[in-house]
């Protein structure tokens, strides 16, 4: 216990005057809480001293008299009585609502909750909702996405350019879900990975015919390749540190297919002259 | 006057949020969800990356909307599993949507340039002739795929199994 909790419990006690053994022991040790429970002790004594003036003996009945008495405040707080003679139907009822407007403003916000949530998660034929299950998959959609680019790319510039970005895509995949899948699922993205890069990317990088570009391009154009690999390399190396010793394997073959890529690059673009 | 008050407000307050709901963007997915959604499509994936090899090797229109098809087939297996054996509507609609982006974006486009550089009758020209029509069988063929009840039923899937009906008419053309 320390020393604010024991303050705390002094100043808490319907009789300061009177610390419990429990609280004593700290006391007794404490200077600094002796000290307090003194100066409470004290404030207690004083207050009791403070002069109160008494109540005279016809108080309470003159109270009661006064609260009942016509006109008074407090009558007006009593509903009066309801009589079924008095004013119209129409009447009656606006004043039900207003008496009750809280209450009926509660049931329809209810009101239209229920039928907000009815209308959300039920079909027009009582079945759940779509947006009430599975999401989409956005890794299978950018996938698509990848074989519909290469489809159109219909010359190996082109091509190179769409793998290049399908490997980026797979390389962050398998950065975001280190964490989440097993070593087996990582593995199966690291040879993807694999894949797009030695048997797509280097494979048109060396179809490519310095005729297809002018040198400048085809430099400019295996430079960014080979940046964009370099940058994965270094990306999931950062996140070898961050990972389960089991998750690690599949990452470090991603850091050696794409330093690896990245030393071929450079060295088919010497070889073909830029 | 003061219920017809609230009651408005309510009203103007269930719209707005209506509305801003409709317009933000869908939640990005929980590591739980990526996980899930990983697992049920490794298969899937392992085939659409093998295919882009396949692609990446395909040198001309004839060879790429070949391709295509074939990836078009791969979605629809998967699509017809998830109407059997799923019963997961809004699978069946996704898959339903990305096989239509094969076939509209990739298979349209390799027909139409094929349609130029083969000349008519050439053997080529027949090939590609005969992709077309089994791309738009494959179409019809996927409608009937999808089991009576729930998942036919539902307004997400009819929506996009009408978007590949219009596909399906348009190759035909």
């Amino acid at each position: 216990m320390n020393c604010q909790t024991v303050q705390h419990k002094i100043l808490s006690l319907a009789d300061p005057r009177h610390v419990p053994e429990a609280l004593l022991t700290h006391v007794a040790e404490c200077p600094g809480c002796r000290a307090w429970a003194e100066q409470v002790a004290r404030l207690e004594g004083l207050l009791e001293q403070l002069p109160v003036p008494p109540a005279p003996n016809d108080k309470k009945s003159q109270l009661i008299d006064e609260l009942t008495r016509e006109g008074a405040t407090a009558t007006l707080l009593v509903a009066p009585p309801r009589s079924r003679s008095t004013g119209s139907g129409a009447t009656t009822l606006r004043m039900f609502f207003q008496r009750n407007a809280t209450l009926i403003g509660g049931l329809a916000a209810a009101l239209l909750l229920a039928l907000g949530a009815w209308w959300s998660f039920s079909g027009k034929n009582g079945q759940p909702n779509i947006t009430a299950s599975t999401p989409n998959h956005p890794f299978l959609e950018e996938m698509v996405e990848f074989n519909v680019a290469l489809a159109k790319a219909d010359t190996p510039a082109k091509k190179l350019q769409v793998i290049g970005m399908g490997a980026t895509n797979i390389s962050s995949q398998a950065r975001s879900l280190s964490r989440v899948v097993g070593p087996e699922d990582l593995q199966a993205i690291a040879r993807w990975f694999d894949s797009v890069v030695k048997a797509e990317l280097l494979r048109q990088a060396e179809k490519l015919s310095p005729q297809a570009m002018t040198p400048k391009e085809l430099k400019d154009e295996f430079g960014a390749l080979a940046a964009k690999l370099g940058t994965t390399a270094t990306e999931t190396e950062k996140m070898l540190n961050e990972v389960s010793p089991e998750a690690k394997p599949a990452l470090q073959r991603i850091v050696d297919t794409a330093r690896d890529g990245q030393k071929k690059l450079a060295d088919l673009a010497r070889a073909k002259g830029v | 006057l003061i219920v017809a008050r609230v009651l408005l407000l309510l009203v103007t307050f269930a719209a707005l949020a209506t509305w801003a709901g409709a317009q933000a963007p869908p939640a990005p997915l929980t590591a739980a969800e990526q996980a899930k959604l990983f697992k049920l499509d490794r298969a899937l994936l392992d085939n659409l990356i093998n295919q882009s090899i396949d692609l990446a090797d395909a040198d001309n229109p004839l060879k790429r909307a070949e391709e295509c098809r074939k990836t078009s087939l791969t979605l629809g297996n998967y699509l017809e599993r998830a109407a059997k054996d799923e019963q997961d509507p809004d699978r069946v609609a996704e898959l339903a949507d990305l096989l239509g982006k094969v076939v509209r974006e990739g298979l349209t486009h390799n027909l139409e340039l094929g349609k130029q550089l083969f000349p008519p009758g050439s053997p080529d020209a027949a090939r590609l002739n005969a992709v077309r029509e089994h791309a738009a069988t494959d179409l019809d063929a996927l409608k009937n795929t999808i089991p009576e009840g729930k998942i036919a039923d539902n307004a997400k899937v009819k929506a996009a199994l009408a978007r590949l009906a219009e596909l399906k008419a348009a190759l035909a053309k």
